[in-house]
């Protein structure tokens, strides 16, 4: 079972995609369609049209939020909330930890000595299918509930703590973190092996005791990459936890001033670039790249990591760089680490888009697997996967599009926020529109390529 | 009230190029820390952030940045209307010649 990779998509999205960003232009497609009768999905739209459709969505939706001038109106929009009553919070809490420590357990016990088969393993299935695509997708979809599940929290919890002082703040050391996980993950089979999935799971769970152990809460809250991923997710999502949980409008929550300096920054674009690499490694030009680079004497072993860290800096370069170009441009004596501490958040929508993009299907087509192996982890009966239609990959493309789409809006309601002018507000986001369409592209383009094993694994 | 203009995270120097064509930037809120480059950005920032604390000469000075404001704000917005036109017939274009 290997995990899914962006580029299945492609074939079918060339075409929805054109159609889902200029509803305009259903025409021509309508008469290039007819060249050939059958070819409906293949139809061949070249990739540097489907490519410039895709980043002018994002320069358009950029124009029309600008039309958006209305100061109170964009205050009650983002500052609108609703509390959700919620009778038997503690109880939910319980159960809630109690699910986190039975799913851990089962992880454990079944991952070393369940079936082989990826498909039948309760352990791959829970933690690819069940955690990493449905419980993702739950934070930014509807609200963070990995703080409760935690099994590693609610474990550390019962443990005596040092509670010692950080040494040194949380946003890099997760960076790091987040970059080591995205590393293990793409070059090992982790998704195809539950052997060696318990084993990391193992050495997660020690690591994660450990430093519940000598720093309390804060491990996770700082530390901890997971608990991070999940809470910068959640910070997408329509329900957010105050005391009580309240109802608040999708993205809102992007706009407030979250991030605590430049270590978050490199976090949230870590995450986002953490998924194009993930794609990237899977394409064709990557595979001809590296052995080019192989072939130059690059030792295979350190050109995953080194490309992982190279990409990153650039990403995190670029955004840099267009923030800072952008208060240049807004004309502003205000502080760039304060712009781009404010800006970063709303990338998060964009890896949400992404993220729901590729795991939605992948959780569908997987949870019957996934409900079977659940049902008698230890000896499960035939597997099934649920066949998804043709059109479903349409509806992933306009999840990417949709990510982006609240992104721009985000940066748009934050750059009212930090500006006395809305023209400076609109010149503040030129640098930081011209990235996420580069970024759309980007992402649109490995999305097209097709599939090519990654060499040297 | 001194217009004292502390200097805290947002610096007195500019992140790049000129920061304004007026010689007195940067213009400070004699309200809280913040410097502007221009003078209009700083009348509507008081109008915003300290619209209980305005004399009435500050209070005309922010309803004229406004209205300031608001004229080149319709004149972006005939300019963005304009480019949406030209991206969306040149797409149209696009597409028309290439499949």
């Amino acid at each position: 079972m290997t995990r899914p990779r962006p580029r299945r998509l492609a074939a079918r999205l060339l075409a929805v995609g054109a159609v889902v960003a200029l509803a305009g232009v259903g025409r021509a497609l309508a008469h290039g369609g007819s060249l050939g009768s059958d070819a409906g999905r293949a139809l061949a739209v070249p990739t540097w049209l489907f490519l410039s459709t895709g980043g002018a969505v994002v320069g358009v939706s950029f124009l029309l939020s600008s039309f958006a001038t209305d100061r109170v109106f964009l205050r009650r929009v983002h500052g609108w909330r609703r509390a959700i009553p919620l009778a038997n919070a503690a109880r939910l809490t319980t159960a809630g930890r109690a699910a986190g420590l039975v799913g851990l357990a089962l992880v454990l016990v079944v991952g070393f000595v369940g079936p082989t088969e990826p498909l039948r393993n309760a352990a791959v299935l829970l933690v690819w299918a069940g955690w990493w695509a449905g419980l993702a997708m739950t934070a930014y979809l509807f609200g963070n509930a990995w703080p409760v599940v935690n099994p590693f929290r609610t474990l550390g919890r019962a443990l005596p703590s040092l509670d010692r002082e950080l040494p040194v703040s949380g946003g890099w050391v997760a960076t790091v973190g987040l970059l080591t996980l995205i590393w293990v993950e793409v070059v090992s089979p982790l998704a195809d092996a539950p052997r060696l999935l318990a084993t990391v799971v193992l050495v997660y769970t020690a690591l994660a005791l450990t430093g519940a152990v000598l720093f309390g809460d804060r491990y996770f809250t700082q530390y901890d990459p997971v608990s991070r991923v999940f809470r910068f997710y959640g910070a997408v999502a329509p329900v957010e936890y105050d005391g009580g949980l309240k109802l608040r409008m999708p993205g809102s929550g992007l706009e407030a001033d979250f991030l605590d300096g430049s270590g978050e920054v490199a976090f949230v674009v870590a995450l986002l670039w953490g998924t194009t690499f993930d794609g990237l490694v899977a394409t064709p030009p990557w595979a001809r790249f590296a052995r080019a680079t192989v072939d130059a004497g690059v030792p295979s072993v350190v050109l995953y990591p080194l490309a992982l860290a190279v990409g990153f800096l650039a990403f995190l370069g670029a955004y840099l760089l267009s923030v800072r170009y952008g208060a240049w441009l807004a004309d502003t004596y205000r502080d760039p680490a304060v712009l781009s501490r404010r800006f970063a958040p709303s990338l998060l929508a964009i890896a949400a888009g992404y993220h729901v993009a590729h795991y939605l299907g992948y959780f569908l087509s997987l949870a019957p697997a996934l409900a079977g192996a659940l049902a008698n982890p230890l000896s499960p009966g035939q597997a099934y996967r649920l066949v998804l239609p043709g059109w479903f990959g349409g509806l992933s493309l306009a999840f990417v599009l949709l990510g982006h789409l609240l992104a721009v809006w985000v940066a748009h309601a934050v750059a009212y926020e930090l500006f006395p002018s809305r023209l400076q507000a609109v010149r503040s986001q030129y640098a930081l529109t011209l990235v996420m369409v580069f970024y759309t592209m980007t992402s649109l383009w490995i999305v097209s390529r097709p599939y090519a094993a990654p060499p040297f694994l | 009230m001194t217009p004292e203009r502390p200097v805290d995270g947002e610096s007195a120097t500019a992140p790049g190029g000129e920061p304004s064509t007026d010689e007195a930037a940067p213009f400070g809120c004699p309200y809280c820390a913040r410097e502007f480059a221009q003078a209009d950005y700083r009348n509507l920032h008081l109008g915003l952030e300290h619209p209980a604390a305005l004399s009435p000469a500050e209070r005309s000075a922010y309803e004229s940045a406004r209205e300031a404001e608001e004229e080149k704000l319709t004149l972006f917005r005939y300019k963005a209307l304009g480019l949406l036109v030209v991206v969306y017939f040149g797409f149209l274009m696009l597409y028309a010649v290439s499949l």
